[in-house]
């Protein structure tokens, strides 16, 4: 019988539904009693972690979503045609005539076994090799063959360390630019902004994870300014300067994203509302153009809106299991500035963007 | 980051103001409008001192015009007395009749037979002989250098309001009888004296209501420094003749309001000059003109540290200038006068 890739995908779909592959103990008996090198090894406590080992694979993926699991891939090279992999139906019987238990540093697998096996078919008793991959739960979904064949070692190890992570913490520092208005020639002006952000993710689906944190933003004003001349009557008429320079603003803010993973990258929407908390002003008062008091310190928010809604997009690519970097674009729902005392006006189209490096913490 | 944690405020938008101290009158055919602080237009306000008389003025400059208003104090003799506190609601206009203020004819004195000459000396300044006229409001100092037919002589000083109404009226009566025992007094119509301090020749002697001196045989200089209840405080001197040959001098301040009883107290001027000329209410009949204060409240300082007071008025009044030619001046006028 010749197997096609649709044969292997159904044999791997039916270790995943439940189908047991058949297994004989005693077979590892008899291979014990041929190979010496393996008599060691194959003590009681071997034997039965063999057992359970296969028994795992072949009903842990079954459970897949219910405990951690371990589950199995078995390749066979049979001797009847070298120039190709042929996999006997499972559902024939075999007869395993030797198995070794090793580590496996080549297929992502934590370890597997192999050895030689005897498959009756209809027409032939075929002699085949086999070997039998064993590999860690994938909580979501075991892989597919092609997947499992595709994968490259650092990827699978990445996808199932997250994987096997349904929450965990996470720390992010932000920089980046944003425009929420116009300076006095109409021109959109761009200000710096940091942030510090901390927060919890979950998976909620295969491949989404929703995350909520608390943020702290600084943001910093050039050119966001009130710029107050009033003449005052009185003998003759004196020049009164009262200038507002803000130079930057704090707020806090409850960032919410829902992100979608594929290996390394990561994309969604987010959705954060903030809450400003104080400015940074600069006052200079002068009289006929004379400065006659200037102060600096902090200020509410009287002229600035106190809350805002930012809606945007993230996108993150993993450098490693525990960190990542990413961007983000976010449009400003709500306008920052309410009062029409400032030079220049509130850009109908508020922009900002951010560049962002975020570690991961927790298992 | 932070450069400091200190609080500041974002005030109020300012409130862009309008002119304070303004006029918008007809005067003649022309409208007249000034504004303090438009077109190079202030207004400066000051006391100028007339004859020793204070008078608050507030001049409002314009390109073109420049009006001038002048109140004059009513409270020259009262020490404590607020120029500020005491403007009526209703200004008249300065009386200009022509006539002098004071006359003093020596024949008017009852010893005038034994008056030779009379030196005048006003503000220490040789004003003639014998006759003394005075035609402008002020506080002068009027000294009397008389000459006795006898030879002898003496100048007695008296300070003079003229033109103005004095707070308080009272005068010193004296004789020397036959011992030549000094007998002094105060006549007060209003008898609202408080105290006396009598000096004779420089020496304070008594500050009884009376006195009765005995004193040689000489000329004397009495002088009453008159305490009235209501704060005023006036110093007058007279001669007296211990020689018994009729030397003396009476108490001349009487002739403050000999001739007159027009005053000045609290009354107005207004001038306007433009295109070279001067026109004031001075020269003009205006006893039928109008000066309304609707408003007389503080307003502040001026640059000088100065108290300066927010007047508004309408004002229906006669300007004429130099030549005569008259212009009705009828409109609303904000000016500040200082208070002090």
């Amino acid at each position: 019988m010749r197997w096609s890739k649709e044969d292997i995908d159904a044999l791997y779909n039916g270790i995943d539904e439940g189908q047991e592959f058949s297994f004989d103990p005693v077979y590892f008996e008899d291979i014990e009693k041929q190979l010496p090198v393996l008599r060691r090894r194959t003590s009681v406590f071997g034997f039965w972690l063999n057992v359970f080992l296969v028994f795992l694979s072949s009903v842990g993926s079954v459970a897949v979503s219910r405990a951690p699991e371990n589950v199995a891939r078995i390749t066979y090279t049979t001797q009847r045609d070298a120039n190709e992999q042929v996999a006997p139906d499972p559902s024939e019987k075999s007869n395993i005539l030797s198995a070794e238990r090793s580590p496996n540093t080549e297929n992502n697998a934590s370890e597997f076994i192999q050895g030689i096996a005897m498959f009756e078919e209809p027409s032939e008793v075929v002699q085949s090799e086999y070997r039998m991959d064993v590999y860690p739960v994938l909580p979501v979904k075991p892989l597919s063959i092609e997947e499992l064949n595709d994968s490259e070692p650092l990827i699978s190890s990445l996808n199932r360390s997250i994987s096997k992570q349904r929450q965990h913490w996470y720390a992010t520092f932000n920089s980046g630019l944003q425009q929420s208005w116009t300076n006095v020639g109409n021109h959109a002006r761009a200000n710096m902004s940091v942030s510090a952000e901390a927060g919890w993710s979950v998976r909620v689906g295969r491949q989404l994870t929703a995350s909520a944190g608390i943020s702290f933003h600084w943001t910093s004003f050039d050119q966001l300014e009130i710029k107050e001349r009033t003449k005052i009557y009185g003998f003759g008429y004196a020049t009164y300067d009262n200038s507002y320079s803000f130079t930057g603003m704090a707020s806090m803010g409850i960032p919410l994203s829902l992100t979608m993973r594929s290996n390394r990258h990561s994309f969604g929407p987010l959705l954060e509302f903030r809450r400003n908390l104080f400015a940074q002003i600069k006052r200079v008062q002068s009289w006929n153009d004379e400065v006659f008091q200037t102060s600096k310190g902090v200020t509410d928010l009287a002229l600035l809106n106190r809350h805002s809604l930012q809606l945007g997009a993230r996108y993150e690519f993993a450098l490693n299991e525990s960190l990542s970097i990413g961007a983000d674009v976010r449009y400003e729902l709500v306008p920052q500035i309410t009062s029409d005392r400032f030079e220049g006006k509130v850009n109908s189209h508020p922009l900002s963007a951010n560049v962002s490096i975020k570690a991961y913490f927790g298992k | 980051m932070f450069v400091s944690c200190n609080k500041v405020e974002i005030d109020e938008p300012p409130v862009q103001g309008s002119p304070v101290f303004k006029v918008n009158a007809t005067f003649g055919s022309e409208q007249l409008e000034l504004e303090a602080g438009e077109g190079n237009c202030e207004l400066e306000s000051y006391v100028q001192n007339e004859n020793g008389a204070n008078v608050h003025c507030g001049k409002l400059s314009g390109t073109d015009y420049t009006v001038k208003l002048k109140v004059f104090d009513g409270a020259l003799d009262l020490p404590n007395g607020k120029f500020q506190t005491l403007l009526p609601q209703i200004l008249s206009f300065t009386p200009s009749n022509g006539n002098s203020f004071i006359h003093i004819d020596p024949s008017d004195f009852p010893n005038y037979e034994h008056i030779e000459q009379i030196s005048w000396y006003v503000d220490e300044v040789f004003y003639g002989t014998d006759y003394l006229d005075i035609s402008s409001p002020g506080k002068y100092s009027v000294c009397a250098d008389v000459l006795f037919d006898n030879g002898s002589n003496s100048m007695v000083c008296n300070e003079f309001l003229v033109g103005f109404r004095p707070s308080s009226d009272a005068f010193v009566s004296h004789f020397v009888d036959q011992q030549l025992r000094l007998h002094a007094w105060i006549d007060a119509y209003e008898k609202n004296v408080e105290s006396v301090h009598w000096y004779v020749d420089g020496n304070l002697v008594s500050e009884e209501e009376s006195i009765i001196l005995q004193v040689n045989p000489a000329l004397h200089k009495v002088m009453a420094e008159i305490h009235f209840t209501n704060g005023a405080v006036r110093k007058k001197t007279v001669l007296a003749d211990g020689t018994l040959q009729g030397c003396f001098l009476d108490d001349l301040t009487i002739f403050e309001t000999f001739y007159t009883g027009q005053y000045n107290d609290f009354t107005v001027q207004l001038e306007i000059s433009f295109q070279g000329e001067l026109y004031t209410t001075r020269l003009c009949p205006n006893e039928s003109s109008s000066f309304d204060i609707s408003e007389w409240t503080y307003y502040g300082k001026d640059s000088a540290g100065k108290s300066v007071y927010k007047i508004t008025a309408d004002v229906d009044c006669i300007l004429s200038n130099s030549s005569g030619d008259e212009l009705p001046f009828s409109g609303n006028i904000i000016f500040g006068l200082p208070g002090e």
